[in-house]
């Protein structure tokens, strides 16, 4: 299994948005569940856009939401 | 496990399955077969016809059964990527297959101008009978890109379930 060395807070950000599906944040980010599942376990570093639409859906700076190990 | 992954699935046993078939009959052929013949035109045929109808009754069912949410996305960036990356390695195994073929070929010639008494075979080897004694014909060729293609699809389909399984 191969992970990446961006890590994310995504799955606890999920949580203290009233705890935001990955669907809902797929559906948000216009990506697949799957690719959220992907990111959310580091199997997965998402492009720069996909990266800043998943930070602005938590309201959160890039920094807040990745970071790199 | 998402659509396209199901795709690959469904699209990697179907091509398998037809390959299979297809040239199981194609090398088990005695070695006096017709292989430019119209047994051979309604074999082809046979085999495109099958390999649409699968891949129409697949694609069907896969939609049958897995709905995705209203209004959610089918594919994105990560989707794109895979297939890129499949591509290549496809793009890869078809160069190889290629070079494979055209070394084969250059190898028939050179056995085939052998005096034939230095070529001893035991009896009934069929179609490697035909390749190492009889013409090295124009179909024959095509037989072996056929079989590159395949590998090539085979490859491009394979590389992609491993990105998805192994995550990407």
């Amino acid at each position: 299994m191969t992970a990446t060395t961006i890590r994310n807070e995504i799955r606890r950000l999920r949580f203290e948005h009233g705890e935001m599906t990955q669907q809902q944040l797929a559906d948000l980010v216009g990506a697949t569940r799957q690719t959220i599942i992907a990111i959310e376990s580091a199997k997965y570093a998402p492009s720069l856009e996909l990266a800043f639409r998943i930070a602005r859906v938590f309201k959160a700076s890039l920094e807040q939401v990745f970071r790199y190990d | 496990m998402s659509k396209q992954e199901q795709a690959s699935w469904v699209s990697l046993v179907i091509t398998v399955l037809v390959a299979i078939w297809y040239f199981s009959i194609v090398l088990q052929a005695p070695p006096d077969a017709d292989l430019q013949g119209r047994e051979m035109a309604r074999l082809i045929g046979r085999i495109v016809t099958m390999a649409i109808v699968l891949g129409i009754a697949g694609e069907v069912l896969l939609r049958y059964f897995a709905r995705s949410p209203q209004g959610s996305t089918e594919t994105d960036e990560r989707d794109e990527l895979i297939n890129l990356r499949a591509s290549r390695n496809g793009y890869v195994a078809l160069s190889i297959s290629v070079a494979v073929v055209l070394v084969q070929i250059a190898l028939i010639e050179m056995v085939q101008r052998l005096p034939a008494e230095r070529l001893t075979l035991p009896e009934g080897h069929g179609v490697l009978d035909l390749l190492l004694r009889g013409p090295l014909s124009a179909l024959l060729v095509a037989q072996l890109l056929l079989l590159a293609l395949t590998i090539g699809g085979i490859c491009v389909y394979v590389s992609r379930i491993v990105y998805y399984r192994r995550g990407y």
